[in-house]
């Protein structure tokens, strides 16, 4: 409740003329005065409909169209007067009567008051533009919509989202990515704030320790957004917008736990650091140490893991109004997974199996609007990121290093809007593998310089049409020149009710195989380099198509469908079918091809239930030698949906969310391989009822994976064998059929389709202070 | 039978009363409010929208539909009706609020309609320039609670 002057003058004046009318006889003696004067603002205009009184005794009136303003029957003596009106800072000053026939005069010059700033879209253009007016489609997700299904990491809410599946591309050490309409995780640019923070090395593991306290929304955009992000945006791209301190509650804490015996903790705390810097302090903590062995294979079904994250932000008050903040953000994450009776002192060795991670991670990153009339903006990040790894008795450690830094120049004009940026980006990569190994053995880490320039126009040529057209350059201190553009259209209809957006784009992405597959890591396979890795480019078109329906009978309905056709000229794809024993890395002879359809549908009622379902129908392909294949592990269809209802009278919510995935193709281990060579289909399915106590409290829980479904019990392959003792190998390099292995597999813990944790109950609490 | 006509009669009133077809509530120009000010002061309901917000389209054809939520509106108060995505300037209580080229919200829908470092949409805003009067409701008002509210006001409770 935001009250400027409680005080009903109009009720107040009557009681006071009621008060001087019987008081009147007694204080004859006593004399009254008036107080007259004008508001005006800064500039000398009047200003009329302002309030000016003396608040005490409730007496005043409303300034005249000339700002003018007479008080009378003022009791003699000093008051405190206030001129006070919507949309300017109130002012209060002292002023004595004295009677006779003086009358005090006072005039108030009122400034405009503050207005601080809002929040809306950022990802699609880099401008801050709600969804609608984007050409480009951006879906919002506000950290409300992830709460129906709360998961310790953002890269397990991402899973509530149409087209988006977090996977997990190793059993033992359950690290993942995120692929968007089916194409791998390294085509995923995760920003937060705008900024390309979470990249390359970090993107196996980068996402789990982003404290969830602070996010304010995520937004998504899928299909290639390379001409305003550069390398990696090509598959789609993820932002993660966290809060202004200004918008956070004081302290807010959510703590929550299943009967696993995992620990999730987030906590948000706002603070004022001197009168014109506000701070945003986050940290998560999440605790998972009970090792469970449910399918019986000698391995942990979790990974476990203690991590820590803490994230400050802090936002400065200019006396310009301009933007200017700084955030970090530090994690230290240990999480290990492998054979059951594994303790820290095996680490590396090869007794018992195990893969290991310790994670050290900081980062950087601001945004500085210069103090120039024009709007230039500087934003800048720095991450460090080092991983001490072993992946059975292979060590992986590996450092990296990213400096980034962009200016960007936004100009309206009439019915042009044009955004001008360069960007610089620095690499550093270091690790103990062939990949940063010079040919004389010596140890080269990898630099890489990327230095960009875009220009993008978005023309509005009437209300219903608009049109934006990007162009980048970069230029790659390893591949030379990068070439991308992009052309967005949107139709929106009179009624603001139908969108069409049509867009070509293309995308493109330098690889980095090491640091992006985790499948190379793992001990069993060698990997092998198919000559010089050139980038990745891809060509994108995209149709998508918002309908909003309001029916008389209170209920809303939207549906936003979306059809995508993603060809890429150059691929670097795993390879693990030539030779069991080998990935092999290598440009692609031939295409790959991603098409599909996807259709979003909302439906709210004013009664408070909302249904959100989504379903995406894919088909990605490569295309090799002339030979088609489908590619692993992409399920042709996936659906997702989140049901909510509240009961307002017991403030009592009920979410009931779900994904169901197709078959996938599953990387076997040669001909000879018994298990099956697609997945099943499967549904995870939640539960979850949160009940507000009071205005600070609310407790939630449910039940997680209610069908209880995993994985296949041999996904790891010769689980009991991890060193492959037992796996006699023939001169060509290939596995031997033996009666003790007679399909020829070797230990393989990329088989890996569900996250291997059956159904389980969880109960949170969160606490805020606004 | 003439009772049974009589019940038909008053139900099918009720229920046209109900869905008060043609019935709408009269919005009020931003630029002529001083002048209405001037020759009737009333306090004002400021609506705050955005043309992609659903719940904004739902509070326009659900609450501000509703015949009785028309009457104590149109009588008691101007009705002003803010896109927070405006693009142009508007005036408002002596100041001119110019959205400028940040591409962020109308300042004035930040000015009336931000509580907490946040605006929400939609936002009902009341506020009467005679005693700088202001109360801020975000989100979804049901045709109840406002009724109340503005009843409440009337009467003085508020």
């Amino acid at each position: 409740m935001k009250i400027i002057n409680v005080n009903l003058i109009k009720y107040s004046a009557f009681l006071f003329s009621l008060l001087v009318a019987l008081t009147y006889q007694q204080v004859e003696a006593q004399e009254e005065g008036e107080i007259t004067g004008k508001v005006v603002d800064e500039n000398g205009a009047p200003l009329e409909f302002a309030n000016v009184g003396i608040r005490k005794i409730s007496l005043g009136g409303i300034t005249d169209e000339n700002g003018s303003f007479v008080i009378q029957n003022v009791p003699l003596g000093t008051h405190s007067l206030t001129a006070s009106l919507i949309g300017f800072e109130q002012q209060q000053i002292r002023i004595e009567v004295t009677g006779g026939n003086l009358s005090p005069s006072h005039n108030f010059i009122l400034s405009e008051s503050a207005t601080s700033l809002g929040e809306v879209v950022v990802s699609g253009t880099m401008k801050e533009v709600s969804k609608l007016d984007s050409p480009v489609p951006v879906e919002v997700y506000s950290a409300n919509f992830f709460r129906a299904n709360p998961t310790p990491s953002v890269f397990e809410s991402l899973q509530n989202v149409n087209g988006v599946r977090p996977q997990i591309n190793c059993n033992v050490c359950n690290t993942g990515d995120i692929h968007i309409n089916g194409l791998e995780g390294p085509y995923t640019m995760v920003l937060i704030d705008g900024m390309p923070i979470v990249s390359g090395l970090s993107s196996v593991y980068g996402l789990t320790g982003i404290p969830q306290a602070l996010i304010e929304r995520i937004e998504i955009v899928k299909g290639p957004a390379s001409t305003l992000y550069g390398s990696e945006a090509v598959g789609g791209l993820i932002n993660i917008i966290t809060k202004k301190p200004a918008a956070a509650p004081l302290i807010s804490a959510d703590v929550f736990s299943t009967d696993w015996g995992d620990v999730n903790t987030d906590l948000g705390l706002r603070y004022n650091l001197t009168n014109k810097t506000q701070g945003l302090l986050g940290i998560n903590y999440f605790n998972y140490q009970n090792p469970l062995d449910k399918n019986g294979d000698g391995f942990t079904d979790v990974t476990l893991q203690n991590r820590i994250s803490i994230f400050n932000k802090l936002s400065f008050d200019r006396k310009s109004g301009k933007n200017f903040s700084i955030a970090g953000r530090y994690v230290y994450e240990d999480r290990w997974g492998g054979e059951m009776d594994w303790t820290s002192e095996y680490r590396g060795g090869d007794e018992i199996y195990a893969e290991s991670i310790y994670t050290n991670r900081w980062e950087m990153f601001g945004v500085y609007q210069l103090p120039v009339d024009e709007l230039i903006n500087f934003q800048f990040s720095t991450n460090g990121h080092n991983q001490n790894s072993v992946y059975g008795d292979s060590p992986f450690i590996a450092d990296q290093y990213i400096g980034f830094g962009q200016l960007t120049w936004n100009k309206p004009l009439d019915h042009h809007d044009l955004l001008f940026g360069m960007a610089y980006r620095y690499t550093f990569y270091d690790d103990n593998t062939p990949a940063t190994t010079a040919a004389n053995n010596l140890n080269e880490p990898s630099i890489t310089h990327l230095p960009g320039a875009f220009l993008q126009d978005e023309i509005t040529f009437s209300d219903n049409h608009k049109l934006l057209m990007g162009m980048r350059y970069d230029y790659n201190s390893l591949h030379g020149s990068i070439l991308s553009p992009r052309i967005n259209y949107k139709w929106t209809s009179d009624n603001r009710n139908n969108v069409v957006r049509m867009s070509v784009g293309n995308g493109y992405r330098v690889a980095n195989v090491f640091t992006e597959d985790h499948a190379a890591l793992t001990g069993a396979r060698e990997v092998v380099f198919d000559g010089e890795l050139s980038p990745e480019t891809s060509w994108n078109a995209n149709l998508n198509v918002v309908k909003k329906i309001y029916t008389t009978n209170q209920l809303f309905i939207s549906l936003d469908g979306s059809a995508f056709y993603t060809y890429f000229n150059n691929a670097i794809l795993p390879d693990y079918e030539t030779d069991p024993n080998k990935i092999i890395y290598g440009n692609l002879d031939g295409h790959a091809v991603s098409k599909g359809a996807s259709l979003n549908v909302e439906m709210s009622w004013i009664n408070g239930l909302n249904i959100i379902a989504g379903g995406t129908l894919m088909d990605v392909s490569v295309t090799e030698n002339d030979v088609t294949y489908r590619q692993l592990l992409t399920e042709r269809f996936s659906g997702v949906w989140s049901i909510g209802y509240t009961i307002p009278s017991l403030a009592l919510t009920v979410d009931y969310t779900g994904n169901l995935y197709g078959p996938m193709r599953l990387p076997l281990l040669g001909a000879l391989d018994d298990r099956p060579g697609y997945s099943p289909w499967y549904s995870l399915q939640n539960l979850q009822l949160s009940k507000r106590l009071a205005s600070k409290w609310e407790v939630y829980g449910g039940v997680k994976n209610i069908l209880n479904f995993t994985p296949a019990a041999n996904s790891i392959a010769r689980s009991f064998d991890p060193f492959d003792r037992n796996v006699v190998f023939g001169g060509d390099g290939q596995v031997v059929p033996t009666p003790e292995n007679p399909t020829a597999l070797t230990f393989d813990p990329s088989y890996v389709y569900a996250p291997n944790q059956g159904r389980r109950a969880f109960l949170g609490v969160r606490f805020t202070i606004d | 039978m003439k009772g049974i006509v009589v019940i038909w009669t008053v139900l099918l009133m009720g229920f046209s009363a109900g869905i008060s077809n043609g019935q709408a509530l009269p919005w009020s120009s931003i630029a002529h409010l001083g002048d209405s000010l001037r020759a009737k002061p009333k306090p004002l309901m400021v609506f705050i929208y955005t043309d992609w917000c659903k719940y904004c389209k739902m509070q326009e054809n659900i609450t501000f539909k509703d015949s009785e939520v028309i009457d104590l509106l149109a009588k008691k108060f101007y009705c002003l009706k803010i896109d927070a995505e405006d693009e142009k300037n508007l005036a408002f209580m002596g100041r001119n609020y110019d959205p400028g080229s940040e591409g962020d919200f109308h300042p004035l829908a930040r000015m009336l309609g931000m509580e907490k470092g946040k605006l929400l949409f939609p936002t009902t805003v009341f506020y009467s320039p005679l005693d700088q009067y202001f109360q801020i409701f975000q989100g979804f008002q049901r045709t109840k609670d406002l009724k109340r509210f503005i009843q409440e006001m009337n009467d003085g409770k508020r």
